[in-house]
C-alpha cells in the first residue's frame, strides 16, 4: 500500500478506536499508529521523484528502459523480506537513477512492515449480533508492506 | 510489484482521470488546491510509474450483469490501473456496508483526531474534488465526499 502521511493519521485513529473498544473487524485492517507518530526525519530513505504532470507522462516513463531498470531495483527493496538495510540500497538506486530526475525534490518514503488487527481476543456480547458476525471472522496474519510518503 | 494507491494519492489520480476526459480544466481550480495536487501527483505518478499494477479502489457501480469473470478495468482508464479483486456484486455490497456501519461508529464515538478531521473537513471541500458523472463522483454527490472517501480508504488496504 502507498500512501500519504496524513492518510496515515485518519487510518491510525480507526485502528486506535477499535482496539481501545475492542469491537471487532469487519476485514483486515492496518494498525498504523506507530507509522502515524513517526515525522520526515524517520524517512527509510528518498526514492527519485519523476516529476510527472499527468496520466500519458506516467505512461511514457513506464516505458523508459532507464526507468524500467530503477523500478526494478525498486521492487528488490520494497519486496525485501527484512527492510534492514531498505534506506542504503535506496540512496544506492538512488545514484544509479538520479539521470531521471525531473527537477523537483525527491520523495522521502518510509517503508514499514505493519501489522493487520484481527480478531483474535475480541470479546462480544451475545445480544450484539451484527458485530458477533463481524467478530467471527478469520483474516491471514501477514503483513501489510506499507510505503509512507512524505 | 503491485502497489494500491490509497486515499489522497487514489484522490489525485482519480481526479487526473477525471481532468483527463474533460480537457482542459485548469482556469476552474483554484490555484493553491492546484499547487498541493500538483505535488501529491508527483508522488502517486511517480510510484505509479515505477510499479506494474496500480490497483483502484474498488468500482461500487458495477453493473448487474458484471460478475467475477468479467470485471475489468474501466472504460478509458489505463489498463494497469486495474480494479484490486475479484468478488460479486453482493460480496462488494457487503463489504461497502461493513466499511460505512465502521465509518459512522468511529464518528459516532468521536473516535477521530483533530488532525483527521482537518483532514476530512478538507475532503469535503469542492476544489478536492473534479466533479462530472463518472460513478465515484456520483457516488460522493450521494454520500457525501469523506464518508465515500473514508470508505474507500479502509477497504483500500483490504485490496493489497
Amino acid at each position: 500500500m502507498v500512501i500519504a502521511q496524513a492518510d496515515c493519521h485518519v487510518l491510525a485513529d480507526v485502528a486506535k478506536f477499535l482496539i481501545d473498544s475492542a469491537r471487532p473487524r469487519p476485514f483486515p485492517i492496518p494498525d498504523l499508529r506507530n507509522v502515524a507518530a513517526q515525522d520526515t526525519t524517520s524517512a527509510t530513505g528518498r526514492v527519485i521523484n519523476l516529476g510527472l504532470q499527468d496520466l500519458a507522462d506516467i505512461e511514457t516513463q513506464r516505458r523508459t528502459p532507464g526507468i524500467q531498470s530503477y523500478a526494478r531495483q525498486l521492487h528488490t527493496i520494497l519486496e525485501a523480506p527484512e527492510l534492514s538495510d531498505a534506506g542504503q540500497c535506496l540512496e544506492a538506486a538512488r545514484s544509479i537513477g538520479a539521470q531521471f530526475t525531473g527537477g523537483v525534490d525527491d520523495i522521502a518514503v518510509v517503508i514499514e512492515h505493519v501489522e493487520i488487527l484481527n480478531n483474535t481476543d475480541v470479546q462480544v456480547a451475545a445480544h450484539k449480533k451484527g458485530l458477533i458476525r463481524w467478530a467471527r471472522r478469520k483474516f491471514s496474519p501477514r503483513g501489510l508492506r506499507t510505503l509512507v510518503l512524505a | 510489484m503491485k502497489i494500491v494507491l490509497a486515499g489522497q494519492l487514489d484522490r489525485v489520480y482519480s481526479n487526473a482521470l477525471a481532468r483527463f476526459a474533460e480537457g482542459d480544466w485548469r482556469e476552474h481550480v483554484d490555484p493553491a488546491w492546484y499547487e498541493k495536487d500538483r505535488l501529491l501527483f508527483h508522488r502517486a505518478g511517480t510510484l505509479s510509474a515505477l510499479s506494474d499494477i496500480v490497483v483502484t479502489a474498488p468500482d461500487w457501480n458495477q453493473p448487474d450483469d458484471e460478475d467475477e469473470e468479467s470485471r475489468t478495468a474501466p472504460h478509458g482508464k489505463d489498463p494497469i490501473f486495474a480494479p484490486g479483486m475479484s468478488l460479486t456484486k453482493d460480496l462488494w455490497a457487503s463489504l461497502h456496508d461493513d466499511a460505512a456501519g465502521l465509518v459512522e461508529a468511529v464518528d459516532f464515538l468521536s473516535g477521530y483526531s483533530k488532525q483527521s478531521l482537518a483532514i476530512l473537513d478538507e475532503i469535503d471541500t469542492p476544489d478536492a474534488w473534479v466533479a462530472n458523472d463518472s460513478p465515484r463522483s456520483l457516488r460522493r454527490a450521494s454520500i457525501g465526499a469523506s464518508h465515500a472517501y473514508l470508505i474507500d480508504l479502509l477497504l483500500q488496504p483490504f485490496l493489497a
